[in-house]
């Protein structure tokens, strides 16, 4: 049964911090065994792989299955610092995890409940993908405060627009 | 000797109706007929202007119905019915008793069912537009061209596909390139499907091409979707054509829209697809990058393996 635990999540604010800190969009995830042991943690890489694909939960993915047969989902939980989005949501439902918490919605691409519930669509069912539930709000503010910090970043370095002379 | 400006060969467009495969629209386009009920004033024409002056003046504004004509002629009679607001704006008894004290007792109000939304093709406005007149302009501009050759050349791409699995093809459409074309391996990896594994080509190419350090100009990422349109950046996989034998799933489906292809042509839906069957990930509004969806492209039934479509591919 998954025990929510709010270390495993300040743990996902610790990995966020990395991605901020590698110019990545501020995501962080950690995945934990049986409430206890966390397996992998996931940092969010899409702009160092080149790869708009290398989201935190997609790396730490890649990580467990390297030492572990995929049955191990079963007593998984995911923290992650933002919802998944489609794609992860999706993806979530294919390694079989057993329930995910997450901090802030993700309004835009939002697969647990803000754009789509691919969590809990039972059209999406087969041998190999099930549903899973999936909790927000936890430590919200701090989630959505470094993703603000990261655009007010951005913005300051984006290339202002030269006039022509 | 043709001149200077007709060398560039005219393509001749084929007309949607008459294309080899269907383009999955967003659903607004196969939506029926939705009534909204409007109050509407029957005058004759000299008072026209007063009622409007009135409206303007006294009436909650008439919101959401850009797409209806303000007034319309009544049919047999020297009168015309003019809209007024929403039914559900006030009650009737108001709205009669508004017009004695501007003495217009004299006009009649009737309750009229316009359709709710604009129609978005030609279809939908004849069907629509028997309730009450509604405007409609048809902007072909927006719509995808295809000639003779860009079928030739999108059959000869999804014919070379093995239909007996899930295998994903990516072709710039400038120069007809294959940039990577990989197949399912899911018994290896559980979300190793076949676009999955080609984007990681793109990808692999891409970092080899940027001397594998640094990092794309323009962040790739497309997670919380914040960056503004403005800059015209360029994506992994921006302006590219999807190939692919079956339907994606809403995770490939996803990775294409983070990946802004262009193009996804499929011929097979699958049980869980997400571009068509059970959503569309491509057109969805709040979603901030969309792709055009093409689907049954050729005629593959014989060779279909019928449990591979119900798997999520
Ligand atoms: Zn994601
Ligand atoms: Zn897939």
């Amino acid at each position: 049964m998954s025990k929510y635990d709010a270390t495993f999540m300040k743990e996902a604010l610790v990995v966020a911090q990395e991605a901020f800190d590698n110019l990545e969009v501020p995501v962080g995830c950690v995945f934990v065994l049986n409430n206890q042991k966390i397996i992998a943690r996931g940092c969010n890489k899409p702009n160092e792989s080149y790869n708009a694909t290398r989201h935190a939960e997609f790396e730490a993915i890649d990580l467990i299955l390297k030492e572990h047969d995929r049955t191990i989902f079963q007593d998984v939980d995911l923290y992650v610092t933002v919802e998944p989005c489609v794609m992860c949501a999706s993806a979530l439902r294919q390694v079989g995890i057993r329930h995910v918490y997450f901090g802030c919605a993700n309004e835009k691409f939002g697969g647990n409940g803000s754009v789509f519930n691919i969590n809990t669509d039972s059209r999406l069912d087969t041998t190999e993908s099930k549903g899973y539930p999936s909790e927000g709000g936890f430590f919200y503010e701090e989630a959505i405060l470094m993703l603000r910090k990261f655009y007010i970043r951005e913005n300051k370095h984006a290339p202002v627009p030269r006039k022509k002379t | 000797m043709s001149t200077k400006k007709q060398t560039k060969k005219t393509k001749a467009y084929i007309p949607r109706e008459q294309w080899p495969f269907i383009e999955v629209l967003a659903d607004e386009f196969y939506r029926s007929f939705e009534g909204v009920e409007v109050y509407a004033a029957e005058i004759i024409p000299q008072q026209t202007n007063v009622l409007l002056k009135f409206a303007q003046k006294k009436l909650p504004t008439l919101e959401g119905l850009e797409h209806a004509k303000r007034i319309r002629r009544v049919p047999g009679a020297d009168k015309l019915q003019v809209l007024l607001c929403l039914a559900s704006a006030l009650p009737e008894q108001e709205l009669t008793s508004l017009f004695a004290t501007q003495e217009l007792e004299s006009v009649q109000v009737v309750t009229v069912s316009i359709s709710k939304y604009a129609p978005l093709n030609r279809e939908q406005y004849e069907a629509w537009n028997k309730s009450w007149p509604l405007t409609f302009r048809e902007d072909t501009r927006l719509d995808p061209k295809f000639s003779q050759e860009d079928f030739d050349t999108i059959r000869s791409n999804i014919s070379l596909l093995d239909h007996t699995t899930v295998v994903c093809r990516i072709v710039d459409p400038a120069t007809n390139q294959v940039m990577a074309e990989e197949r399912d391996s899911r018994d290896s990896h559980p979300l190793h499907h076949a676009v999955i594994n080609s984007i990681d080509v793109v990808a692999q190419k891409e970092r080899e091409l940027a001397g594998g350090v640094g990092r794309m100009k323009r962040a790739a990422n497309q997670m919380v979707g914040e960056e503004e349109e403005t800059q015209k950046s360029r994506y992994l996989c921006t302006g590219y054509d999807i190939y692919i034998t079956y339907e994606p799933c809403a995770m490939c489906a996803m990775a294409l829209v983070h990946s802004r292809v262009a193009r996804v042509f499929y011929n097979i839906p699958s049980k869980t697809g997400a571009l068509g069957t059970n959503y569309k990930i491509h057109a969805h509004p709040s979603l901030n990058h969309h792709y055009r969806v093409f689907k049954n492209i050729l005629d593959v039934s014989d060779v279909l393996d019928s449990t591979l479509v119900d798997q999520e591919l």
